[in-house]
């Protein structure tokens, strides 16, 4: 693959300054995204992934928080040197974002006609009959039926899977390179997760977007994604392919996560075990430690881990693990180039 | 640890079910006039047996959580009986019902939610013993209790804030085994848990239901979760309960075409997954005001025939103890 990244981010931190102390909310994330591929961003509340995609998209609120270093290139343009008015014109145009609760994030007093249409108007310059067919027409293209006559409805007239395919006829309407999804199925039923994770493929392979897709989730993350950012209290704790993630994962935590999963089937095939607890809870981000933050509730954590910060270790050039049990296995160090 | 354990019925199931139902009125205008009703529950039967647990699973608005709440008598029921231990929960007086609530408790999905924060650890928990039993010890009992539950002696000084979610999910498992009930009622107990707090919970709870035996409705929507914990399962569908079967019948030969989609809608957590595209089940849940006429399920099912538009299916014994409620199981059976 001799491939440019579409999204290349590295060293990210974003940190929020708080009356008890500054939130280490995003200290340290590398990852790279091809054109056309989807990176499943895995992590659990508190691990820093959903304030990775703000800040992807410019969208951190300054203050509390602030990007306080590294650098975020997409398709060669670095979005943290650009103007206000450049990254508005990015947002929404080349990069589109859905979230969780579609409900929060829809006007509730436009109809969603009026809400595609801006989006037509704004980014393509369309006049206001155009803009309306072009609404129109995405909601078909998402899945809802009488589009005709849905597209004058309010939001609240929308079930939650309904509106969810109307925020992505949102996000998809100036055909975005890339597109962020911030657990985008977490609040709907699995008969509608099902659904609005087949529309999201599909229109990726109509459309060849990219999708950084952000969940806590990895059945999800399996049925999604081509590779996988593993995060942990703010940091990439493993950075690997989908199937290296199910097959050969070597994070202390990654493979906790694999463990504490109750499978379907498996009781059946195996008989009844209980499932694997990582003990303890996520460490808050305040107090910072000098060693891995995983350190307190890993089984193999070694003095050394106690003391200092492993560095993102380079297993194959596909394969990265900030853990120190990598440490022999890898090929070289993350950021510090394989040649250091 | 001196608790009464006197008045139990030895045998027979400790609760049964027959034709619940619980409609909430619809109230509009000045004059708050009943315009509708949400057919929240429509004639739910299950039984539980001594020292089971049941696994109730379902989408949000299926009426599970109000399953668990009438069975408290948390509402009052439009129609049907429950009984525990022979008696109906339903028809009791409030000393009777009084009496018969500190055998029966409930946990629920949210601990932020659900604890006082104005009390201590010590209180929440110990409350309800101390004034049913009059124990003296009753602080101890406490202690004891929370050690029971993975929490120290020393938190019960503390308040419900200074807990993280998981911890304060095991003193509100702590609260409900207080009285030693011999019917726990868990309404999404893990489910506003971290991925990795969450397995701490489900193993506390099955080792203590081994240790203190007592039987068990667990109310979830997360498939793996009730498989992982169930010894039976019943599947509900827009206030109707549409299949029950024991964990491995449900889950290994599901008969009803939405048990059969909701096992298939689960996002499988393995290698491969993303190039295996799976069949997903179309349309969204009606609306419990005016469920579709016959089979409910009959808007989305892909097996759908003229008569489940017009005719409700009854729940019927497929297979030995295997129970479904579909019209393509009456075909068989007539030819």
């Amino acid at each position: 693959m001799a491939e440019t990244p579409i999204l290349e981010v590295t060293g990210l931190k974003t940190h929020f300054h708080t009356p008890e102390g500054v939130v280490r909310a995003v200290d340290g994330v590398d990852f790279t995204l091809m054109p056309g591929r989807t990176l499943g961003i895995l992590g659990e509340s508190g691990s820093g992934k959903s304030v990775t995609a703000l800040s992807v998209m410019r969208l951190v609120a300054d203050p509390p928080g602030r990007i306080v270093d590294g650098r975020i290139m997409f398709e060669g343009r670095d979005l943290l040197a650009l103007s206000p008015a450049e990254m508005r014109k990015i947002r929404g145009g080349e990069i589109s974002m859905i979230f969780q609760e579609p409900m929060t994030s829809l006007n509730p007093v436009y109809t969603l006609g009026d809400q595609i249409a801006e989006v037509f108007q704004i980014h393509e310059g369309m006049n206001r009959e155009q803009a309306w067919a072009g609404a129109t027409d995405m909601l078909e293209q998402v899945g809802i039926p009488n589009p005709e006559s849905r597209v004058d409805d309010y939001p609240h007239q929308f079930s939650g899977g309904m509106r969810q395919r109307a925020m992505i006829a949102m996000a998809i309407a100036c055909r975005s390179r890339l597109l962020i999804a911030d657990e985008p199925t977490t609040a709907l039923d699995v008969t509608i997760q099902a659904q609005i994770l087949d529309l999201l493929l599909k229109l990726q392979e109509d459309m060849g977007m990219a999708m950084m897709l952000i969940t806590h989730d990895l059945g999800v993350i399996a049925e999604t994604s081509d590779d996988v950012v593993v995060m942990y209290a703010g940091e990439v704790v493993e950075r690997l392919g989908i199937d290296t993630l199910f097959d050969d994962p070597r994070h202390p935590y990654t493979r906790g996560l694999l463990n504490s999963i109750p499978r379907l089937g498996e009781k059946f095939t195996r008989g009844k075990q209980p499932l694997e607890e990582i003990p303890g809870t996520v460490p808050n981000l305040i107090d910072y430690d000098p060693g891995c933050p995983f350190a307190a509730r890993c089984g193999q954590a070694m003095a050394r881990c106690h003391t200092e910060r492993p560095p993102l270790f380079k297993l194959n050039p596909a394969h990265y693990s900030k853990c120190w049990l990598s440490e022999a296995d890898a090929e070289g160090r993350a950021g510090v180039a394989a040649a250091g | 640890m001196a608790m009464d354990t006197t008045e139990t019925t030895a045998d027979g199931p400790i609760l049964e079910v027959r034709d619940l139902k619980m409609y909430f009125p619809i109230r509009k205008g000045l004059l708050k006039r009943t315009v509708g009703h949400v057919h929240a529950v429509d004639g739910v039967n299950f039984t539980i047996q001594r020292g089971e647990t049941l696994g109730l699973v379902g989408e949000s608005g299926c009426g599970k959580s109000t399953v668990g709440r009438l069975l408290l008598r948390l509402y009052a029921p439009t129609a049907g009986e429950a009984l525990f231990e022979g008696r109906d929960l339903m028809a009791m007086q409030t000393d009777e019902l009084n009496r018969a609530r500190r055998h029966i408790q409930i946990i629920f999905q949210d601990p932020f939610a659900s604890l006082n924060p104005r009390f201590r650890v010590k209180e929440l928990v110990g409350e309800a013993y101390r004034l049913h039993t009059g124990d003296k010890d009753w602080v101890a009992y406490v202690a004891d209790l929370l050690g029971k539950v993975g929490l120290q002696a020393d938190h019960m000084n503390r308040y419900p804030h200074e807990f993280s979610g998981g911890q304060r999910q095991r003193i509100g498992i702590a609260r409900a085994l207080a009285l030693q009930p011999r019917l726990i009622i868990a309404d999404e107990p893990v489910s506003a848990l971290d991925v990795s707090v969450q397995a701490q919970v489900v193993n506390l709870l099955d080792s203590l239901k081994a240790e203190f035996g007592f039987s068990f409705l667990f109310i979830s929507h997360d498939l793996s979760v009730v498989e992982h914990i169930a010894d039976r399962v019943a599947v509900m569908y827009l206030g109707e309960i549409v299949e029950t079967a024991s964990d491995r019948n449900l889950y290994q030969d599901p008969l009803h075409p939405y048990t059969q989609a909701l096992i298939a809608a689960v996002p499988k957590a393995e290698a491969g997954a993303k190039r295996r595209r799976k069949e997903v089940v179309r349309g969204d849940v009606p609306s419990p005001i005016n469920p579709p006429s016959g089979c409910r399920f009959h808007t989305r099912c892909p097996r759908a025939f003229a008569r489940c538009r017009s005719e409700r299916p009854r729940m019927r014994e497929e297979k030995p103890d295997h129970w479904v409620a579909c019209h393509l199981y009456d075909e068989a059976e007539h030819g």
